[in-house]
């Protein structure tokens, strides 16, 4: 890992605005806000598949991830009543600390890992080299079982919310 | 790229370079902004007379020029002047923010339309993708803006709307399935060159009569207006906004429309083909124009659908029908019927 | 609440649709065996979601 090359302002200000938002996701006071700041990190995550030569993956990304999920989570949160949340303040459990330690460990762990193995890495990324309309062929093609897979992974999921779902009499 | 000012005589020429490239024209000019705002601002007074017409009256009138054609720049003035009224313990970065993205959204897929052979502004390999993931974000944008109006109706009416407009992208998406794979490409400006011997809508003939429904009921507009139900909702999802945040809704409402009229364009009736006579942005714009004509005419003819009934045909009849068309298109594509024209 | 299966089932639909359209740009070039893959695809899932359907008309249900 070259050290004396700065790293590319996309992908700076991608992860910054990812990060704050993921961060902003968990901390909000408001459910809603909560829910609108994980839209932009997924957008932001769109974003890193866009720079990452993915434009395909990264527009199905903001149509299923925004565009859906983000939409059933609001949906919950508009039509579940809750309490209203305490207005003491509540005891200090130290969350705030911990987390920096654990942050700073996984810090140094990486930072060790890319020491050791960093001058065996090729010096620039290697290319991506599947054009969106190879993309077709190659799902079907060379990958025609990871795709049934795929497919009774979503069956069972969608079938499960269901059953989850519904009001038993 | 034009090489930047270094001194003061070079400032004239560098911005003669940069307003005559073509990123700047597309941009600003056509189909970038002004264009956009300019057409817009038509179709607000087209389907006011068209509905006048329709219903036996005459429309606006006085507001200047033959016919009242300025009655789009009085309306806005008009709305400026107004005050905005923020409900009571309402959202208020969300109200105030929400439209303005709507707008936002509403004029950021004009970016990958093509109005031209070159009369685009960025020719994406995966336009059509890029278009249904930004018309994807519309009903959480207007679910949130009915949840910040703090209100029981804009409520009710943002509910609506989001099924109903998640109900109908669906069979949206499968009838573009049936053009693409006809096309053999997402890059829109390769679909409209596929479509130089014949235009998809006498291969996908049923795809065509989905999409333009399914647009339709995206649109919101009658009859699949519930979301705006006037005697039951007062005005559905945009009840609280009042002034200048209705007419940025409203604006945001009728890009929709010119969108959607693009989109159907664009991948059923051939963008810009036609005899020569007319330069080709020329018929892209007149074939757009035909069909927002036939999308407002049912507004001022038809009763409205139940949201139930609304919510059921999409998911049920039209879905079908797509998939129907999908498989249509399959067996056409097999057999080799369509290589006479190329595709 | 009656109508959270119709939101499911668009998470679902636009999942697969990352697929299918990835399958309708190249139907024409790839060869009928993988296309039947696809539709295999499309028919394994199909059936649940026509169960999420008729789960989602049938009002006593919610």
């Amino acid at each position: 890992m070259d050290l004396s090359v700065p790293p590319d302002i996309t992908f700076v200000v991608l992860t910054t605005i990812t990060l704050l938002a993921a961060i902003m996701a968990l901390q909000a006071k408001e459910l809603i806000y909560g829910a609108i700041s994980l839209a932009i990190s997924f957008i932001g995550i769109a974003g890193f598949f866009v720079s990452l030569d993915a434009p395909y993956l990264g527009m199905l990304q903001i149509a299923v991830y925004v565009g859906a999920v983000v939409v059933l989570i609001l949906f919950t949160i508009m039509l579940v009543r809750r309490e209203e949340p305490d207005k003491d303040e509540s005891p200090e459990t130290g969350e705030g600390a911990a987390g920096l330690w654990l942050a700073g460990l996984l810090a140094v762990s990486i930072a060790g890992i890319a020491a050791l193995a960093g001058p065996n890495l090729p010096a620039t990324p290697p290319e991506a080299n599947l054009p969106i309309s190879q993309l077709g062929p190659v799902l079907a093609g060379t990958y025609p079982v990871p795709l049934i897979i795929m497919a009774l992974l979503l069956s069972g999921a969608l079938l499960g919310a269901l059953v989850l779902a519904k009001v038993d009499k | 790229m034009v090489n930047l000012p270094t001194t003061p005589a070079d400032i004239i020429p560098f911005i003669i370079a940069v307003v005559t490239s073509h990123t700047f024209i597309t941009l600003v000019i056509f189909p970038g902004l002004i264009h956009l705002t300019v057409v817009v601002m038509f179709l607000t007074w087209y389907e006011r007379k068209l509905l006048a017409r329709i219903q036996l009256r005459i429309g606006p009138l006085y507001a200047g020029g033959p016919g009242g054609i300025l009655q789009p720049i009085a309306d806005g003035v008009k709305l400026i002047f107004k005050e905005v009224m923020i409900p009571y313990k309402a959202d208020k970065p969300l109200f105030l923010g929400i439209p303005l993205s709507l707008v936002f959204l509403g004029a950021l897929p004009f970016a990958v339309i093509p109005f031209g052979q070159h009369w685009v502004i960025a020719n994406l390999d995966v336009g059509l993708v890029f278009i249904f993931a930004v018309t994807s974000l519309f009903p959480s944008m207007i679910l949130i803006f009915a949840w910040a109006s703090n209100s029981k109706y804009p409520f009710l009416g943002g509910l609506r709307s989001l099924f109903q407009q998640v109900a109908y992208e669906i069979p949206m998406w499968i009838s573009a399935l049936s053009v693409v794979m006809l096309a053999g490409s997402l890059n829109l400006v390769q679909i409209v060159n596929a479509q130089q011997k014949i235009w998809f809508i006498v291969p996908a003939f049923i795809s065509f009569v989905v999409f333009f429904i399914a647009s339709m009921a995206e649109l919101e507009r009658l009859p699949f207006d519930l979301p705006e139900a006037e005697p039951e909702l007062v005005a559905g999802w945009f009840t609280e906004s009042s002034g200048a945040i209705f007419m940025v809704i409203f604006l945001a409402l009728y890009m929709k429309l010119y969108l959607m009229s693009s989109l159907i364009t664009v991948l059923f009736l051939g963008g810009w083909w036609g005899p020569a006579f007319l330069p080709q942005p020329i018929w892209f714009i007149l074939k757009a124009l035909v069909v927002a004509t036939f999308i407002i005419i049912p507004r001022g003819v038809y009763a409205r659908l139940r949201v139930d009934l609304l919510i059921k045909i999409g998911w049920t009849r039209l879905l079908i029908l797509a998939l129907a068309n999908v498989f249509i298109t399959v067996v056409l594509l097999s057999t080799g019927i369509l290589s006479a024209w190329g595709l | 609440m009656q109508y959270y299966p119709y939101l499911l089932m668009f998470v679902v639909f636009d999942v697969v649709g990352m697929f299918i359209f990835a399958w309708g740009m190249s139907f024409s070039i790839i060869p009928t065996s993988d296309s039947l893959m696809v539709v295999l695809f499309l028919v394994l899932l199909g059936a649940p979601l026509g169960y999420a359907l008729r789960m989602a008309l049938n009002r006593e249900n919610w």
